[in-house]
């Protein structure tokens, strides 16, 4: 028959079936763990204060954080304003230059890329565009 | 076809609408896990990556019933969730391709010559790999037209899409995979 005018998939209606076998009961168990999903779920009241008293925590850390840093940090009355300016030049920029160098040494993860790409918005095909 | 489903759908959003969410929503896996399960397996190839896609799957449509305000029928409803999570997991494949500086077609062809779950004949593997050739959206629109049988309108709901441009896309695409076929056979 004249290649062209055969029409492959219109002759062959067994195409449509389904070619992969299911393990054993999986629809039936998938089911069952799926219902799970909808089932209102019963916390004790214990599990229920955990975000509370995890909140209260940090908090407590904070208040706490801040005023062991205020006490420690704060310059002292003959403290001049040129003293202050080199205290703040030699701890502060020395840690932020510090981060710079730790985060340009860490290896990102190839996730790590393609979650941003995709949440950036960018296709695979803008990209196929640039290899 | 839409017209079996909907006597489903309807005790099901009946359900839902008195209140009761978790017997509606078991409605939902009761019937649709085979049908979005063969429709995530068709872009997937593998049952693990389409057991753990269609779970997310279901998670969503369970957050968002609450958003269900029937204007869609619920089947198409239903399908476009799971045709975003498909794209979206498909998109994720071609960044990894892209990185690995592999092709994300070939890796889904390759899943299907080495899947040991595939019974199918030749013409049936060979017309499955075709399909992972094809656009993105091409590859919706002859999956749910050529497997499912869906209307236009029906693919329209779901995808965004107009009608003509459907059409044009499932006409692309058949002759695209007749070709491929007849080379072979």
């Amino acid at each position: 028959m004249d290649n062209k005018k055969r029409d492959i998939l219109a002759e062959n209606s067994g195409l449509r079936s389904k070619p992969y076998a299911v393990p054993e009961g999986y629809f039936e168990s998938f089911k069952a763990d799926m219902k799970h999903i909808a089932q209102p779920q019963q916390t004790p009241l214990l599990h229920r204060l955990v975000p509370y008293a995890s909140i209260a925590a940090v908090f407590v850390f904070l208040v706490a954080a801040g005023t062991f840093f205020l006490q420690k940090f704060t310059p002292a009355e003959d403290f001049t304003q040129e003293d202050y300016l080199v205290f703040s030049h030699s701890s502060m920029n020395v840690e932020y230059y510090d981060t710079m160098d730790q985060i340009a040494d860490a290896e990102i993860a190839a996730e790590d890329i393609i979650e941003y790409l995709i949440y950036s918005g960018i296709t695979p095909e803008e990209i196929e565009i640039f290899k | 076809m839409s017209v079996l489903f909907s006597v489903t759908d309807d005790r099901i959003i009946e359900l839902y609408n008195s209140g009761q969410q978790e017997v509606a929503f078991n409605g939902i896996v009761d019937a649709y896990t085979e049908r979005l399960y063969w429709h995530v397996r068709r872009f997937l190839c593998s049952h693990e990556d389409t057991n753990d896609l269609l779970q997310d799957i279901f998670i969503k449509i369970w957050a968002a019933l609450p958003n269900f305000r029937g204007e869609a029928r619920l089947y198409t409803w239903l399908y476009r969730i799971a045709t975003n999570e498909v794209l979206n997991h498909l998109r994720k494949q071609k960044f990894k391709a892209l990185v690995s500086l592999d092709s994300a077609s070939g890796i889904l062809e390759r899943k299907i010559d080495e899947d040991t779950s595939f019974n199918g004949d030749q013409m049936q593997r060979e017309l499955h790999k075709a399909i992972q050739r094809l656009p993105e959206k091409q590859r919706i629109v002859f999956s749910l037209r050529y497997f499912d049988e869906m209307k236009y309108e029906e693919i329209s709901e779901i995808t965004d899409t107009t009608v003509g441009a459907l059409k044009a896309s499932y006409h692309h695409a058949y002759n695209k995979i007749k070709d491929d076929l007849q080379k072979i056979f």
